[in-house]
């Protein structure tokens, strides 16, 4: 495939209808199908299927979805086996199960769909977690901000201002859980946010709070994780005290941040935290919030406490790569889905139907995204997955937050092994939050341990 | 022209079919988990012979005997709750004259389902909010309960679900074995005066001890090696309260990609299934 004719790679990509590269078809002749995995219930993931069936309607090559909870633990299992039914992998954990699955040789380096003048299109940091030892291994896919969503009407009721920073939504929290027990219920929280033993522990609760006030939790230098930083501490015992004081609920602790945030949608919670793309399903599937949430950027401090980085925003994604086992035949017709994901006609659906976030540009900057939509084909997708149509939004809701969230991304990836290092810290918040060790205690004998493993 | 062939040459002809799958499922692979266990295997490294480096790094790793204790507290619940239940509903099954084969497959039920599935409905049945554990406590005006975030109710949680799905298995052998004494011994019993309790002492226990044995074995065995319900219930948590040894060698294989260490990790487990089997076989099958 020439992938800088029938026009350039940048045209091509940009182009309202995407257009293939030339070369196409005699590259992929013979294909039947692509099998993908996909992490988690596709009812989720409609913008996906929406694509799936769009290149399939391009190319003629079906796209064959099989979804797993815990995908890397499966995307393991096919890649470990050289399994070549599998051709494209979702991970689920960027972080650590894309380094672990680069350095083991499984995935299929894709160097010539990533020439420097298709780099410039997509936001820089966002293209580290394709990125091992300077190759390239897949396409972004999709990106999951995180945003800070609260109740208005709650906070008007509870007389509590807005909070402009972590302490101060601490104490908004607290204010807010005495007033639910009192005026709604003993089962409605101040906040909600999943905290559950793990790698995505680490992701889902510590990144989001320590990269918009500068903080890192990994020095990319020492290839070290910092656990004695001024932010870290105060991420650390701003969880804690969430716990402890009955602000958050405890069942948080063993809840994924997804559950956690659902807490909030069904209307048992005043904050939360949660991925960008809750807010068009806090519009459609939970009528206890519709019309009555409010989504704001991460805090850039912790009532004063900064780190020294530039502030930036968490940031992470389900990448989509190719499996090294596979033929040649579908390698060709893997890239060329890879090269289709990351137009702005697959992504278009990606932000506006589902609400996720784009690594390319173009997608918060395009004069006119809505016309890109084809909502015959995503009525057709919500029909087979049983779910409501999402809202036909006329523009991106909460663009200049999702925009200046996705330019300030910061993206994070570790040395392959560090799942080990990044549990055992998670094991030890929960020992705390548990009681049974102090903060002060946990946090240092977390930091001890993770020395042993070479973190 | 007459082919011979001795009977040994013949019966091992008959066999080998067999022991080729034995050969290819059983001897191979242990072997092969045995080499790999004295491998660098992280899948990180190159791959080198490592000698017992993966064997100490999971001797001096507290997680490793975290895991080992719970999963002898979590076995020796399980066995024991599993045998007791098992026995009071083998003892009333085969009493029952009608309405048996209906009960008998309704008690079979939870045997029949993925472990997975049963730890997932009990994570629904504890859950806080919506759960209808909790929502017989509210109603008694006894408030919420979170299970599954207490350390001690979480371990009482898995052990409860683990032995939902073996009472049915340990009742079928108990019931098998309670079956084939004579009813001859039952009645001359009777006839002497002997009560329900005494019958159940010196007749149903003893004679149905080779049974009974054999349940305990098949149940400690499978409890040892339990990773799916905790999984689902608990994922081994909270702050590793009901994490066992199967969850310990999952999160090598699957979080850590160490298959040496993981192959380390098998070889131990194999290693104390193998006393098991040699203790409780030593039992079972020795001439009385």
């Amino acid at each position: 495939m020439d992938w800088d004719k029938p026009k350039p790679a940048a045209e091509r990509i940009l182009a309202d209808e995407w257009i293939p590269p030339e070369g196409w078809e005699e590259a992929v002749k013979g294909v039947d199908k692509l099998v993908i995995t996909n992490c988690g219930g596709m009812k989720g993931d409609i913008a996906t299927l929406v694509n799936f069936k769009i290149f399939t309607k391009r190319t003629g090559i079906p796209i064959e979805y099989v979804v797993y909870y815990e995908t890397d633990d499966q995307n393991m299992v096919y890649l470990a086996s050289k399994d070549p039914n599998i051709h494209i992998i979702q991970i689920s954990r960027n972080a650590t199960s894309f380094t672990h699955f680069a350095a083991a040789s499984w995935l299929q380096k894709v160097n010539e769909i990533w020439t420097p003048s298709i780099r410039k299109l997509y936001f820089p940091e966002e293209l580290k977690g394709i990125t091992y030892e300077g190759d390239f291994y897949g396409e972004p896919g999709v990106g999951f901000p995180s945003l800070i969503y609260y109740r208005p009407s709650w906070l008007k009721a509870a007389g509590v201002d807005v909070p402009t920073n972590y302490e101060e939504l601490y104490k908004a929290a607290k204010k807010i859980r005495e007033w639910c027990k009192t005026n709604i219920g003993e089962d409605v929280y101040g906040f909600s946010f999943g905290m559950q033993s793990g790698t995505v522990w680490i992701d889902d609760a510590m990144r989001i709070l320590l990269t918009p006030i500068g903080e890192r939790f990994h020095d990319p230098d020492t290839e070290k994780f910092r656990l004695d930083t001024p932010g870290f501490k105060a991420a650390w015992d701003w969880y804690l005290r969430m716990i402890k004081e009955d602000i958050a609920p405890k069942a948080n602790i063993t809840q994924t941040h997804i559950q956690a945030t659902g807490l909030f949608g069904m209307g048992k919670a005043a904050f939360s935290i949660g991925m960008a793309s809750f807010g068009p399903r806090f519009d459609v599937d939970f009528p206890a919030v519709i019309g009555d949430w409010v989504a704001v950027a991460p805090f850039t401090s912790f009532d004063g406490v900064t780190g020294p980085y530039t502030r930036g925003s968490y940031y992470d994604y389900d990448g989509y790569y190719i499996n090294a086992a596979i033929d040649d035949k579908h390698k060709a017709a893997a890239m060329l889905f890879l090269d289709f994901h990351r137009s702005i006609e697959a992504m278009a659906n990606e932000v506006l139907v589902e609400g996720n976030e784009s690594p390319l540009v173009d997608a918060y900057e395009h004069p006119n995204l809505p016309r890109l939509i084809h909502w015959d084909i995503v009525e057709e997708a919500a029909r087979e997955l049983g779910r409501s149509v999402p809202p036909k939004y006329t523009e991106i809701p909460y663009k200049d937050v999702r925009l200046a969230t996705a330019k300030a991304a910061v993206m994070e990836t570790y040395l392959p092994a560090a799942a080990r290092a990044m549990t055992t810290i998670s094991d030890y918040w929960t020992k705390a939050a548990l009681g049974e060790l102090s903060g002060e205690e946990a946090l240092a004998k977390a930091d001890e341990k993770i020395a042993i493993y070479g973190f | 022209m007459t082919f011979k062939i001795s009977d040994a040459k013949f019966g091992f002809l008959l066999s080998f079919p067999a022991l080729i799958l034995v050969f290819l499922l059983i001897i191979y692979p242990l072997f092969h988990l045995l080499h790999i266990s004295f491998l660098r295997y992280d899948n990180y490294n190159p791959v080198i012979f490592w000698g017992l480096n993966n064997f100490r790094f999971i001797f001096v790793d507290d997680v490793f005997w975290k895991s080992l204790e719970n999963t002898f507290v979590y076995c020796t619940a399980v066995t024991g709750l599993t045998l007791f239940t098992g026995l009071i509903m083998a003892h009333s099954l085969n009493r029952l004259i009608r309405g048996s084969t209906f009960f008998r497959t309704l008690f079979i039920l939870p045997w029949a389902l993925p472990l997975v599935i049963s730890g997932l409905i009990f994570q629904w049945i504890f859950d806080p909010t919506y759960g209808p554990l909790n929502y017989v406590t509210r109603a008694l005006g006894l408030g919420s309960y979170n299970v599954l975030v207490d350390p001690a109710t979480a371990k009482i949680a898995v052990i409860l679900c683990d032995c939902w799905t073996r009472i049915p298995f340990m009742t079928v052998i108990i019931l098998a074995g309670l079956q084939s004494i004579s009813e001859d011994l039952y009645s001359a019993a009777k006839v002497d005066g002997a009560d329900s309790l005494s019958i159940f002492r010196y007749i149903s226990l003893p004679l149905n001890k080779r049974a009974m044995l054999f349940g305990v074995f098949i149940v400690l065995l499978f409890s040892s090696r339990t990773v799916d319900i905790i999984y689902a219930l608990t994922g081994g948590g909270p702050a590793k309260a009901t994490y066992t040894m199967g969850n310990y060698l999952w999160e090598n294989l699957f979080l850590n990609l160490d298959f040496g260490v993981t192959a380390a990790i098998s070889v131990v487990m194999l290693g104390y299934c193998m006393v098991l089997v040699f203790i409780f076989g030593y039992f079972i099958f020795r001439r009385e």
